[in-house]
């Protein structure tokens, strides 16, 4: 139940992203990187990026996933610590 | 081995986080060197939610329908919002200066204009050009000249004709009907003509910054306010602009009026003067006086005869 709950809010993220509704997505994919970690997000802004064409340039948000991972890291590292104190 | 993985199960936390940084800058490196190939798995991949997107855009179905017309109902509503506030400010400004207004007025000693109200019983098409007949004449004391006003302060046009029980009102947008009007904005006087139908035009030469929406005035009738400019022409080939004017109120609708008094029209001096001068000139001609026929010969002598 709670594998299928956390699928059915990456694709809710997926969804959001591509109506460009923010206001949806950033919330989730806040819950989503503290409950799961970033490092799924990673795959889907790769895809999103290629979907988009940003490969012909820069791909932006490649790039800033993969220092929201490293954020997400350092922000659940010290909750645990909080949690731990 | 296992034993010092458990004991270094930070290290080895470090090492996948570092493996996974390390695997998606390598992916995304491979990306940009082949965009291509990644763009056409990521289309195959993403074609589902494509698709989603696209049947939420513009599928006619009851959910999608739906979303999309709460969102425009949405942002219709904001946008009507803050024109009502604006309107409402605009409204509250209008009525500080009609009481400022006022109060000048009675500082001045000016009691207020008296006017006759009057309905309109023939109005285009069912008379020519742009007159309008209504049913006040001599006596109820409408004078020829007189202005005529739609509401408080909108002028359409003049009366042209008094009859005992009605009157003819020649609109200010009769064709050749000109009138020195001020435009607001601009601020500058140039001469409105007529063009018919209920629309006039002022003549404005090229650099003036002239816009849909500036208030035109007659400032020769108090108070003045005609309309406002709703169409600029202007090309920049010719050297003058023009701007067309219309009533807010159509005329097609125009129901009541009211009639003002001929003193309400000021005259400039200079106007003044020049009717002084017509009258002296014609004072010396007598009409009417026919001299009998005064026969004329003529000769002529060739010379060198």
């Amino acid at each position: 139940m709670k594998v299928t709950s956390y699928i059915f809010v990456y694709v809710l993220i997926l969804i959001a992203v591509l109506q460009n509704w923010l206001w949806l997505a950033a919330p989730l994919i806040l819950f989503f990187s503290l409950r799961c970690g970033a490092a799924s997000l990673i795959p889907m802004a790769i895809l999103l990026d290629a979907y988009f064409g940003n490969y012909y340039h820069l791909p932006l948000l490649s790039l800033a996933s993969v220092g929201w991972y490293c954020l997400v890291l350092i922000l659940r590292t010290r909750m645990v610590n909080l949690k731990l104190s | 081995m296992k034993a010092r993985l458990l004991r270094n199960p930070n290290k080895v936390k470090k090492k996948k986080r570092l493996r996974i940084v390390l695997a998606a800058v390598v992916f995304i490196v491979l990306g940009m060197m082949l965009p291509k190939a990644l763009s056409f798995i990521s289309s195959i991949v993403i074609y589902p939610f494509h698709a989603t997107s696209i049947w939420l855009e513009e599928s006619s179905s009851l959910i999608p329908t739906f979303f999309r017309e709460r969102t425009a109902l949405d942002t219709e509503i904001k946008e009507l919002e803050n024109e009502l506030l604006v309107a409402n400010r605009a409204d509250l400004t209008q009525q500080r200066l009609f009481e400022e207004n006022h109060k000048l007025r009675g500082l001045l000693g000016f009691t207020g204009e008296e006017r006759v109200a009057a309905a309109v019983i023939a109005r285009p098409n069912e008379l020519p050009y742009d007159l309008l007949q209504i049913d006040r004449g001599s006596n109820h004391g409408i004078e020829v000249g007189a202005p005529v006003f739609v509401g408080k302060d909108v002028v359409i046009g003049l009366v042209a004709h008094v009859a005992p029980d009605y009157s003819f009102v020649q609109m200010v947008t009769s064709p050749k009907f000109q009138a020195s009007a001020f435009i607001g904005g601009p601020n500058v006087v140039v001469t409105m003509e007529g063009v018919g139908g209920g629309v006039a035009r002022v003549r404005v030469p090229q650099g003036v910054p002239l816009s849909v929406g500036n208030m035109v005035y007659l400032p020769s009738i108090e108070p003045g306010v005609f309309g406002r400019v709703s169409y600029v022409e202007n090309r920049p080939t010719q050297p003058e602009q023009y701007g067309y004017i219309s009533p807010d109120i159509p005329v097609s609708s125009l129901y009541l009026v009211s009639v003002g008094r001929l003193s309400q029209i000021s005259q400039s001096v200079t106007e003044i003067d020049e009717r002084i001068l017509e009258l002296m000139k014609e004072s010396l001609l007598v009409k009417d006086i026919s001299a009998g026929e005064v026969s004329t010969t003529s000769s002529s002598t060739i010379s060198g005869e």
